[in-house]
């Protein structure tokens, strides 16, 4: 097969979302069938992404692959996506998390499987689309279009108290991203109104020059929109809400919350946009960051539900993240974006082991559980590798993450690289003491010992296992293809910054002037 | 005495005659054979007749002067949109009436004069027409709704309806009494004339708020909008979504021309009092469709709370923005009338869904009520590959282009607030049912591929909504009368 003439990118969006359509209007009465054909499009698409690995050039920090159409001319929106070393692994990463989210969830009984299967694909498409997407509307709809699946498949399949938490994930998702949506369209007209042209084109959008009495509001709505997503510590509840009811096979868990948007689109979209805006709150975001992460741990340590235990360990790995991202440095931004691919692996793969010790034990309150290992050997055996993943043992994938971020923390200040790398030996307390807790402690008198992997489930398993251990071991692969990128991003952010002091600062006065023009003879504002 | 008839140019009102005439030829045909088919077949055509009339209109520009009947792309846009309008209610309620005891011989009559009603109103030049318009629709709907005479939910709707429409209409009367009396004339042209002269006189001032009061009853604005919840629970459905979707489209786009076109309104004296309006419609709507249990009183509120939503346009009143407000009708006359149209052909016999309860696990017995329902709830809470999303786009970027951040944002928030109750209508569908799942009934064909099509035109226009804005842009420019 020939796939090097291929609009690769819209095949990697479209694909599964034509699956999905599919299973929607098609197959909705046949549950093996739609599984069968989610699964294989979802092998398809690691398929492809692993094939524009291999055609990427990693030299080269701009956007490849680009394909670029018209999409509602009226508008100037345009159907625009791209591909550089920043979204290059998220979409890698999405790709290989939903097969492996389909895999976890493959014995999963109930009915309405069919529409299961067919939500997942859509939330691929939804995803793959958010990593992709050059054009601000474009990136909007994805953003927006993801949450519905994610609704769903927490909302229909999710546990007991799964009302109030799609609730809250709407509210705070929706609501912060209609915000968003308002300070997208200031941005577009100001951009008409110094340009003359309509566009929601990013390459075009960036530097931008805004008003300063408009900057706030409309960076703030931005960052609110993406911190609720990341999530970054005021806005992370809805989070472990979500995470707690969500359905517990830990499919939804590995991949609609755990592939960090949010944090992604604060790179893309927050920093090259309002590189100002970024520059000067820095200190405050990291601050922010630091408490997600100190806090996240500390709430962690805490619970005694093993889904929430991890989704608090997220909350504050995303702070790390965020850190990485706001001390601008190549370093910084490097160890984000692996450690976004790194949190992915391991927490998907601690979610993916606490899925199957629910289906044996029925539980996830780790006061009932206990002794594990005894039964189950295999099982412990991945639970402890995931374990040690996550809390950052040198050779294994977050490791280097963490690394850098504190290499770039350090850098900017001693006080942040303290405080981030006390966090790390916190986070190995609170992990290593729930393996304790679950896996060793005496074991409560059980009728019949639970059994242990399945092949499918050792293999589902085993393949994130070995990626945490190749990129761990030789992170290379990755970071070739990220520094170009960052360095490119930092570029744009500094220089961008630069000329704001000057040339722009005077233009943005003449807006503010024009402006107040148009005020006074329209009173009534 | 020498008596000059005035030239009378036909072809103008084409179309509603050919609807007024083969509204008066199914009546006929039901007094003489009984059979429904019969009349149903002959009011199609009828409506089937006139859009290829409006078609033949396409492009024509009639002078002011002439006609007391406007014909621009802005009529043409609606008169197609509330013949189409028509047609989708009628296929829709083919089955739904046969069910529920609905004398079809009359009703089917009775949705091309409303019909009539709202093609006259939306190219009026005279307030005595308009007048006429008005009360045709209205009286027209007063008897649908009214339509099954066995329901007692049906009769007390009708009655509220026609008690709330009657004090309107005498608003609406008086109105254009004391108008008439500053300018001496009906002409809305002249009107305009007068109130842009000189300085304008106080009663026309009531006059013309006196008007906006009856117009706002009819298309429900807050604080005019008590009747719009009990009449839509209590008429039968597929009215109900013409009601939502016809008749107060048509009220809402002759306001805009109101404001735009003819009469140009003095628009600054009324920007305070509408801003509250659509504010107030907005919230009232949406925070009361969140307490609902029915789910036609939910659609209800929620249009309400679209009317807040079109309100914005009339707020703003630059090009974009009444692009947007035609946009948004369209869009909202689509959308409201086939999610009614799936409440309507998801009734169980004569019984119909209305409590939210009754629609959990509906997904997995009618498949294709539940998705085109999910669509229309996409759509109407506005998330992206909807029509709705397009609509709101529009309307929020002109409120924001315009300058009326608060206005956008108060918008915005509304439509999170509004996902609540829409998401939560879907989910209940989509919940896996517990137990042996309801068994699937086979509803008509007719309605459910009228629905389909409804729920793909909703999909498409989310999609690739160019060529409907090309012809939006055309139809407002035959209305932008420079404002500003």
């Amino acid at each position: 097969m020939d796939v090097s003439s291929w609009p690769i990118l819209s095949v990697l969006i479209l694909l599964p979302a034509a699956g999905a359509v599919f299973i929607f209007v098609v197959l909705q009465q046949n549950e093996f069938l739609s599984k069968l054909l989610a699964f294989l499009i979802s092998v398809e698409t690691v398929v492809l992404a692993v094939f524009l690995f291999r055609r990427f050039d990693p030299a080269d920090g701009e956007m490849q692959f680009v394909e670029k159409m018209d999409w509602i001319p009226e508008f100037g929106a345009s159907y625009h996506v791209g591909v550089d070393g920043i979204s290059l692994f998220m979409v890698m990463i999405t790709t290989v998390m939903v097969t492996l989210a389909m895999l976890s969830s493959w014995d999963q009984k109930g009915r309405g499987q069919a529409l299961f299967y067919g939500f997942l694909l859509l939330l691929e498409a939804g995803l793959i689309g958010i990593f992709l997407a050059m054009d601000l509307l474009l990136f909007y709809v994805f953003w927006e279009v993801m949450l519905i699946p994610m609704y769903f498949l927490i909302g229909v399949w999710g546990g007991a108290n799964r009302r109030y938490a799609t609730l809250k994930l709407i509210i705070y998702t929706m609501g912060a991203s209609l915000l968003m949506l308002v300070a997208i369209l200031a941005l577009y007209f100001y951009h008409h109104a110094q340009v003359g042209e309509y566009t929601f084109d990013i390459t075009k959008l960036y530097g931008t020059p805004i008003p300063p009495e408009v900057l706030l509001p409309m960076a703030l709505a931005f960052f609110v929109a993406f911190a609720v997503k990341s999530p970054l510590f005021p806005f992370h509840t809805w989070l472990t809400d979500a995470h707690a009811e969500a359905p517990v096979s830990g499919a939804v868990d590995i991949t609609g919350l755990l592939i960090k948007t949010g944090a992604y689109a604060l790179l893309r979209f927050l920093l090259p946009l309002f590189p100002e805006f970024s520059m000067s709150f820095a200190p405050i975001v990291v601050a922010m960051a630091l408490i997600a992460n100190l806090y996240g741990a500390m709430l962690a340590a805490a619970q005694n539900d093993l889904k929430r235990l991890i989704a608090y360990a997220s909350v504050s790995h995303v702070g790390l993240v965020i850190l990485g991202i706001f001390v601008f440095n190549v370093q910084g931004i490097d160890g984000a974006v692996f450690m976004m691919v790194s949190i992915a692996l391991c927490s998907g793969g601690l979610f993916m082991v606490v899925g199957m010790i629910y289906k044996r034990s029925g539980t996830k309150d780790i006061s009932q559980l206990g002794g594990l290992w005894k039964d189950m050997p295999v099982l412990a055996g991945f639970f402890m590798f995931f374990v040690v993943a996550s809390v950052g043992l040198p050779g294994l994938s977050n490791f280097v993450g963490e690394f850098l971020i504190f290499v770039g923390a350090f850098k900017v200040s001693v006080l942040y690289g303290v405080v981030a790398a006390f966090v790390m030996v916190l986070t190995a307390v609170y992990l290593l003491w729930m393996f304790w807790r679950v896996m060793l402690e005496k074991a409560p008198e059980r009728a019949t010992p639970w059994r242990d992997l399945s092949m499918a489930e050792t293999v589902t398993l085993t393949i994130p296992a070995i990626i945490v251990v190749v990129i761990g071991v030789y992170p290379k692969i990755l970071l070739d293809r990220i520094e170009p990128s960052a360095l490119k991003l930092l570029g744009q952010v500094k220089k961008e910054t630069a000329q704001m002091d000057d040339l722009g600062r005077w233009k943005s006065l003449r807006l503010v002037e024009r402006l107040k023009e148009v005020k006074r003879d329209k009173p009534w504002r | 005495m020498e008596m000059t008839l005035p030239f009378v140019n036909l072809g103008t009102i084409m179309p509603q005659i050919i609807v007024a005439f083969f509204a008066m030829a199914a009546l006929m045909v039901d007094a003489f054979y009984r059979n429904t088919r019969y009349v149903f077949a002959v009011s199609i055509l009828g409506l089937a007749l006139a859009l290829y009339a409006v078609y033949m209109q396409c492009g024509l520009v009639i002078p002011p002067e002439e006609s007391m009947v406007a014909i621009n792309s802005y009529t043409v846009f609606f008169n197609v949109i509330f013949l189409l309008v028509a047609a989708v209610t009628m296929f829709l309620s083919l089955s739904y009436a046969d069910l529920t005891g609905i004398d079809g011989g009359k009703y089917y009559p009775l949705i091309l004069l409303a019909t009539l009603g709202m093609m006259l109103l939306i190219s009026s030049r005279d307030m005595l027409l308009m007048f006429l318009a008005i009360e045709l629709l209205s009286i027209s709907s007063y008897i649908l709704v009214a339509s099954q005479r066995d329901r007692w939910m049906s009769n007390e709707a009708a009655i509220k309806y026609m008690l709330t429409g009657a004090f309107a209409s005498a608003f609406l009367l008086f109105g254009i009494a004391l108008v008439f009396g500053a300018t001496g004339t009906m002409d809305f042209m002249k009107i305009k004339q007068a109130l842009s002269d000189g300085p304008v006189l106080f009663h026309a001032q009531i006059g013309l708020a006196m008007m906006l009061v009856g117009l706002g009853f009819k298309v429900a604005m807050v604080p005019f909008h008590m009747w719009a919840p009990d009449v839509y629970e209590g008429a039968p459905t597929p009215i109900s979504g013409f009601l939502s979707a016809g008749s107060k489209v048509a009220v809402f786009a002759f306001l805009l021309r109101l404001f735009a076109d003819p009469f140009a309104v003095p628009h600054a004296d009324w920007i305070a009092v509408l801003w509250w309006i659509s504010v107030l419609s907005m919230v009232v709507g949406n925070v009361s469709a969140l307490l609902q249990k029915s789910v036609k009183r939910m659609l209800a509120y929620s249009s309400i709370a679209h009317v807040g939503y079109m309100l914005m346009a009339l707020v703003i009143l630059d090009t974009r923005a009444m692009e947007a407000a035609v946009l948004y009708m369209a869009v909202y006359a689509i959308t409201g009338l086939a999610a009614f149209g799936c409440v309507a052909c998801l009734s169980k016999g004569p019984e119909e869904r209305l409590d939210i309860q009754d629609y959990t696990a509906l997904a997995y017995s009618h498949p294709v009520q539940a998705g085109v329902l999910s669509v229309c709830l996409l759509s109407l809470a506005g998330i992206p590959l909807t029509a709705g999303f397009i609509g709101k786009f529009y309307l929020f970027g002109a409120a924001v282009n315009a300058g009326f951040v608060g206005l956008a944002v108060i918008g915005v928030l509304n439509s999170a607030v509004s996902l609540y109750y829409y998401m939560g209508l879907m989910l209940k569908m989509y919940t896996a049912p517990e137990g042996v799942g309801e068994i699937a009934v086979t509803s008509p064909m007719a309605g459910r591929l009228v629905l389909i099509v409804l729920g793909l035109a909703i999909l498409i226009l989310g999609i690739y909504p160019s060529p409907v804005l090309g012809f939006v842009k055309v139809a407002v420019a035959a209305i932008a009368s420079p404002v500003m």
